[in-house]
């Protein structure tokens, strides 16, 4: 039987079919129309990332713990519902305690992350890096960069925001951390002769580069530096140098450029304890922490230094109350060796935070957003200088204090208030 | 002297295998943490921690032997020099998993021994470190001088083939061969942890066993020791009189610029076999 022209022969049939091709029709338009707006809300809110490259291994040795406080502080900001609505991520690298690895690594990120998306450095940025990195970072990407070095070239004198507008320090440089000691030699010494100074530091951008400054600031104060030595983060014998600065008859040893994980802290301490009994070994922010006292053992008793930290075991500071807090909910169980590691993370990362906090509320979420929320930040850390507030327009935190280590409790005391460094070195 | 012994474990390898550990950094490491183990952590007293620590990084040195070397047996000794190249970054990678990168607070309780002249001064972790040091050589010569087996790795050292048709069994010796290096290795790790504090990089003070055995010669002992006296009285020169002029950093390199004088000089070290390859 011949069915006849399409279109005439089961129409009602045909219709019925158009009628649900056009219910499909529809529906499929409503829900592209839903699924549209979804996509649009999802774009709306973007990760933040932070690029924070620190030392997992390396001459320096392993900082961890740094990693497990931007690990913990990511989740407290997210948890809380991240920079308005926002997550934050911080990409942590392995630098090895290297520049060239440094510098690869952000050199990477820059290249694979959106511009929107990487805002901020907020990692270990070794002295030695931000020297070769100063015209890329300042010039030509514009990324602010809050670093963990305290480099005098960078944020000192010769430095600072005018020259240096995306580089970020957290504490005083190391030719301030310096003058501190200078001021407590000159306070501490009781001879009638000036005081004799020796002086040790690492044959590195970090060791090297409060020296010109220290020479100039004891000039001033009249102290005299009798011996001057290198010493290799290697090195596992200093004898040489130790006896050199013995033939030297220092009262006072002041050593830079190093950290607890370096081979040579250890075998320094030991050594100059051995050939220089009783003679004060002062050291500056990296030597002045609990791993150091867990690394030379007896050596390490009555060793003095400045830090630009609130210590792991000041349980009443509210900043360690909180990074303590989120350290239990986060179930994280942080060695004695990471302690203070830890805390150096959770204030890089909170400082992280509450620049893409600020120039989020500034309308702002740029780089150049972020740079000028960091500038106009006044800021307690949490309360971590007991409630006193810091402008960072200078790109510093000026404070600082003075420790003692004690073996007994393997512990740095603090045998000075909080310093404003401005105001001490005037 | 402590040189000397670092050199007399590669000394020995070298003789018995015509290989050169280029892991000698890392037995270093591991010799000197498994005594950390059973000394500080477990609290064993010292004079059985010791032979204990020492027993244990000698096991370790044969483990490494048989499942590395041994299969090489027979190929030719670049080989197995390779393999220790290889075995060297996997040592180093997996020490820096087990122990971390932190330092080990190391501290040996021995008797205060101060040795005072003046401008120069011997404090006793140093002194203890030159004492140790000459014991456990002089122990190591007498066993290889002195004793049946030392005889037996003599003659296996001269020649392997022979050594096998005489009934000697070469894959034992060679076993043996490396956990005596291995404990010679292990007790330089000690003392030079004592020096200081132990960590994964204390690995890299093994690189200096390199121009010790250079100098002296690859395959003789006596050159171990006079080559890591060489080095050390160099180092010590260069730091005491010569950086303090300028020159600093040099006391790492000089021990270098001595190996090139002596390679000029005599190629095969100076008291290194002599051989004449024809081609």
């Amino acid at each position: 039987m011949s069915r006849g022209p399409l279109f005439f022969h089961d129409l009602p049939e045909r219709r019925s079919i158009m009628k649900k091709c056009a219910a499909v029709l529809f529906v499929s338009f409503i829900a592209s129309l839903f699924l549209a707006d979804t996509a649009c809300l999802a774009q709306t809110s973007k990760v933040l990332k932070i690029g924070a490259p620190i030392p997992l291994g390396g001459v320096g040795g392993a900082y961890v713990g740094i990693g497990w406080g931007y690990n913990d502080c990511e989740k407290y900001i997210n948890e809380k519902g991240g920079v308005k609505g926002n997550k934050i991520a911080f990409l942590v690298e392995d630098n090895r305690w290297d520049v060239t690895t440094e510098i690869a690594i952000i050199n990477r990120l820059l290249t694979m992350e959106q511009k929107d998306e990487l805002l901020l450095f907020c990692g270990n940025l070794i002295t030695g890096t931000l020297k070769a990195m100063s015209e890329k970072i300042n010039k030509e990407v514009q990324i602010p960069s809050i670093s963990l070095s305290y480099s005098v070239e960078m944020f000192g004198r010769a430095g600072g925001p005018g020259k240096y507008p995306y580089y970020f320090s957290t504490g005083p440089d190391y030719a301030q951390q310096v003058g501190l000691l200078l001021r407590y030699i000159k306070k501490d010494h009781k001879k009638s002769a000036g005081p004799k100074l020796a002086v040790a530091y690492s044959p590195t951008e970090y060791g090297r580069d409060p020296l010109a400054d220290m020479k100039e600031d004891c000039k001033k104060l009249g102290i005299e530096i009798v011996s001057e030595e290198e010493m290799a983060p290697t090195a596992s014998d200093v004898s040489s140098q130790v006896l050199n600065m013995r033939k030297a008859k220092p009262d006072y040893i002041i050593w830079h450029g190093f950290l607890p994980g370096m081979l040579v802290a250890p075998v320094f301490v030991k050594t100059a304890r051995q050939y220089m009994p009783g003679v004060p070994i002062l050291g500056t922010h990296y030597t002045t922490i609990p791993a150091m006292i867990a690394a030379a053992g007896e050596a390490s008793e009555g060793l003095i230094g400045v830090n630009a930290n609130v210590m792991w075991y000041e349980s009443e500071n509210p900043f360690v109350k909180l990074v303590k807090e989120q350290m239990e909910k986060a179930g994280r169980k942080v060695p004695e060796a990471e302690q203070s590691n830890y805390i150096q993370g959770w204030a890089l990362g909170l400082l992280g935070a509450h620049a893409l906090e600020a120039a989020s509320a500034a309308g702002a979420l740029t780089r150049e957003g972020v740079r000028k929320a960091l500038e106009g930040s006044t800021w307690d850390f949490n309360g971590m200088y007991e409630g006193k507030k810091f402008s960072y327009a200078s790109h510093k935190v000026p404070m600082a204090r003075i420790f003692k280590a004690s073996l007994a409790e393997k512990q740095f005391k603090p045998i000075s208030p909080w310093l404003n460094v401005d105001e001490e070195l005037k | 002297m402590v040189y000397g012994l670092l050199g007399l474990g590669l000394v020995l390898i070298f003789r018995a295998s015509e290989a050169f550990n280029f892991a000698v950094g890392e037995f270093l490491v591991v010799g000197a943490f498994l005594f950390y183990v059973l000394h500080f952590q477990w609290r064993i007293p010292l004079l059985v921690a010791s032979p204990a620590g020492l027993g244990a990084a000698a096991l370790f040195g044969a483990l490494v032997e048989g499942t590395t070397i041994k299969p090489l047996m027979g190929r030719p000794a670049l080989s197995m020099t390779i393999i220790t190249l290889g075995l060297s970054n996997i040592l180093a990678g997996g020490l820096q998993a087990v122990a971390g990168s932190t330092p080990y607070q190391f501290s040996l309780r021995l008797p205060p021994l101060v040795l005072d002249l003046g401008d120069i001064i011997f404090p006793s972790p140093r002194l203890w470190a030159g004492i140790i040091s000459v014991i456990f050589f002089g122990l190591v010569i007498l066993f290889l001088y002195k004793t049946r087996w030392g005889l037996v790795i003599q003659a296996t050292s001269e020649s392997q083939p022979k050594a096998l048709c005489f009934g000697i069994n070469a894959h034992l010796v060679l076993l043996l061969v490396w956990a005596i290096a291995a404990m010679c290795i292990a007790a330089s790790g000690i003392v030079i942890a004592n020096l200081g504090a132990l960590s994964c990089q204390t690995s890299v003070v093994g690189l200096r066993a390199i121009p010790v055995v250079l100098i002296g010669g690859l395959d003789s002992i006596p050159g171990a020791l006079v080559g890591g006296l060489i080095v050390g009285v160099v180092e010590a020169l260069t730091g005491a009189y010569l950086e303090p002029r300028g020159l600093i950093g040099f006391k790492e390199v000089v021990p270098y610029l001595v190996l090139l004088l002596v390679l000029f000089v005599r190629p095969y070290g100076l008291f290194g076999t002599v051989r004449i390859e024809r081609v």
